[in-house]
């Protein structure tokens, strides 16, 4: 179990140490000490967790009632930091005290992976091979649409809580998920249902009123489930990979959910979150290029370029035994772990203008 | 400081200008975006039956007229069933507005029948006379001004010409030449309502030009559409270019010759309205008075207050 220092739990709930310390004396948290030296507090991910949901109650600047939201990380090119940001902004909000969902839609399962899950194994693979059984992923969100007539699996066999119940939850993907593609297609012909499901799921489970944030991360490219998660949110947070900004894809995913905003009669958002930025020349102009071009749509917190990055997304270990876990998570000190920290403040200030998030 | 670190700066400045704008339409609530969805999918899902009595011709409806024959013969292909369903949407007072389908309820009406077919749409205002007046714009007995009212009223709504152009599905150019009705003086356009069939929007300008150098023109012009209106349907009298024939060689006299109101209002000592008179010409020379009185007056009486005032208002076209 990996734990923090004060300072680095401070950081990672964007508080003063002052402020920790004294929730965690009110509350009576009981936070470890190290076995050696000056037997320095270590927080657990718990102790994190349940000092941001009590900051919420003491602080109340974050209002106690904020409405469900929903976002949706999508762009349609592969490698653009869909999964970094949906999976930092599940762990983020969940500091902040706000209960959050995070939805994986991607069938690759890179959301469930990253937050420490295989999605590769499922509880029988794990047996016959002697895997652990609790990073096993047996069910996925298609299990709970009742599809095709299919029985609905129930919400608490599917949802994980990869940080304990007090952090961010769970609907984890696997490789099968791409079977609910073929039958949205399908049913996309006879109903406009079809690019409801995830909007029906997310009214309709009761497990889930709970929740005041749903986050889908969508896989790449434009699918009908890709559509089903854009029709269901809020706010599509579209991250745009400096290195080769896919200008087409953000021209062609502001215009389909200007299309989905006419037909519903809603006010989906579309916020632009600059990814892998460089201090070139060129990286400079792409940036100012694309920040003209959407004005009001750009988040002014551009995530820099870190070797740090790609190494969340991979194993320490040879034997791939040590969990990965999202950025901030694995190295709150950063930089980095700021910029997501002001964007997922600028996320929440967007969905709940009067919800008390700092601007 | 350095060179890059300017630049970086400087980007930084543009982002955080161009991320503060003032905030777009807030979010709209997921249970209110729900209840949108239900509605959508159960017009597509299937229509409903719906008493007659609570569909109420829609405000913005720019059709006037419903020729008698034209809804019998309607009402004669209907007997075997409905085969489309009317395209109506809820009001607040729990009855619904059609949207299109005027004519086949009227049909239905004609026919006795209690309930229609309908789809209930769930649409804004815009889109509401926008359904209306693009239905419209596909039948056959609609005429050029009844089109042209359709299309001032979207764009009273705040749509431009492009857009109703779009909306109905006819040529920019031809929207705007129909619109070319509303260049005509208030009399016609009053006359108009009554017979809006008379005239093709081709004509609009070259009646302009007749009107252009006289008042009175106008006025003969109303005239004459209004009395065609009255006329019988098979009546061959009436022509534009008879009209315009008259109004060009006539239009000396015409001049010369001030029509008079159609309407008198006879006032007693205090200035109260006690009488209106209303003039209406059968024929040539042939003019039926109508009086209208709030209370009964003897013979003596009323020849007394009409007398002098009828003399001087009407006394040059009545004659004695």
């Amino acid at each position: 179990m990996k734990h923090y220092s004060l300072n680095q739990a401070s950081k990672l709930l964007n508080q003063s140490v002052r402020a920790i310390q004294a929730v965690s004396e009110e509350g009576g948290i009981e936070i470890a000490r190290a076995s050696t030296g000056q037997r320095a507090r270590q927080y657990t991910l718990d102790n994190i967790f349940d000092i941001g949901a009590r900051l919420r109650g003491r602080n109340k600047k974050i209002s106690a009632n904020l409405p469900r939201r929903a976002i949706t990380c999508h762009i349609p090119r592969g490698g653009s930091g869909k999964t970094l940001i949906a999976t930092n902004l599940a762990v983020l909000f969940a500091t902040m005290g706000v209960k959050t969902c995070i939805v994986d839609l991607d069938w690759q399962g890179s959301a469930s992976s990253l937050l420490g899950y295989d999605p590769d194994v499922d509880s029988t693979i794990a047996a016959a091979r002697n895997l652990p059984a609790d990073k096993a992923v047996d069910f996925h969100i298609g299990h709970m649409l009742g599809l095709q007539g299919s029985p609905k699996v129930p919400f608490d066999k599917v949802v994980k809580y990869p940080f304990g119940p007090k952090g961010p939850a769970l609907i984890p993907a696997d490789v099968t998920l791409n079977q609910i593609e073929a039958t949205l297609t399908v049913e996309r012909l006879n109903s406009d249902r079809a690019d409801l499901v995830f909007f029906d799921w997310m009214r309709n489970t009761p497990e889930l009123q709970q929740y005041e944030l749903v986050i889908f991360d969508s896989g790449p490219g434009f699918s009908r489930t890709v559509n089903a998660a854009l029709s269901a949110c809020d706010m599509v947070v579209a991250p745009a990979g400096l290195e080769s900004i896919s200008e087409k894809g953000l021209r062609m995913l502001v215009s389909q959910i200007d299309a989905i905003n006419e037909r519903q009669k809603s006010n989906i958002q579309v916020r632009i979150v600059p990814n892998g930025m460089v201090t070139t020349k060129r990286a400079l102009q792409e940036l100012a290029a694309i920040s003209i071009s959407y004005p009001g749509l750009v988040i002014p917190f551009p995530i820099r370029r870190s070797e740090d990055v790609p190494k969340a997304y991979t194993h320490e270990s040879e034997d791939r035994t040590d969990p990965l876990q999202p950025f901030a998570i694995k190295y709150p000190l950063s930089d980095v772990t700021q910029s997501l920290i002001n964007i997922a403040g600028t996320i929440g200030n967007e969905l709940w203008p009067e919800g008390g998030f700092a601007k | 400081m350095s060179k890059k670190a300017d630049q970086i700066d400087a980007v930084r400045a543009l982002l955080a200008a161009n991320y503060a704008r003032p905030p777009a339409k807030p979010i709209v609530d997921m249970d209110e975006r729900g209840r949108i969805a239900e509605a959508q999918i159960a017009r597509k899902d299937g229509m409903v039956k719906i008493a007659l009595e609570l569909l109420d011709d829609s405000p913005h409806q720019n059709r006037v007229i419903y020729p008698e024959d034209e809804i019998d013969t309607l009402a004669d292909t209907m007997r075997t069933g409905q085969l489309s369903p009317l395209r109506v949407r809820q009001k607040d007072n729990g009855c619904f507005e059609v949207l299109a389908g005027h004519r086949r309820k009227r049909a239905a009406k004609k026919l006795q029948w209690l309930e229609v077919d309908c789809v209930v749409v769930v649409c804004t205002e815009l889109e509401a006379a926008r359904d209306v007046i693009a239905d419209n714009e596909s039948h056959k007995g609609v005429s050029d001004f009844e089109r042209a009212k359709g299309y001032q009223h979207l764009i009273d709504l705040g749509m431009s010409q492009a857009d109703v152009g779009r909306a109905v599905g006819v040529d920019r150019s031809l929207i705007s030449h129909r619109l070319r009705f509303f260049a005509l003086p208030a009399p016609i356009l009053a006359a108009l309502e009554l017979n809006p069939a008379c005239m093709s929007h081709r004509w609009v300008p070259k009646l302009l030009e007749a009107i252009a150098s006289n008042e009175g023109a106008a006025q003969v012009a109303a005239k004459r559409i209004e009395d065609a209106a009255c006329a019988a349907a098979d009546d061959s009298s009436w022509s534009m270019p008879a009209l315009l024939n008259e109004l060009t060689t006539k239009a000396v006299a015409a001049k010369a010759q001030t029509v008079k109101p159609v309407k008198l209002s006879i006032t007693n000592a205090e200035n109260k309205e006690i009488l209106t008179v209303q003039r209406d010409q059968k024929r040539q020379g042939v003019f039926e008075l109508r009086i209208i009185a709030p209370h009964r007056f003897s013979q003596d009486e009323l020849e007394q207050h009409l007398a002098q005032s009828l003399k001087d208002a009407w006394g040059d076209v009545l004659g004695d």
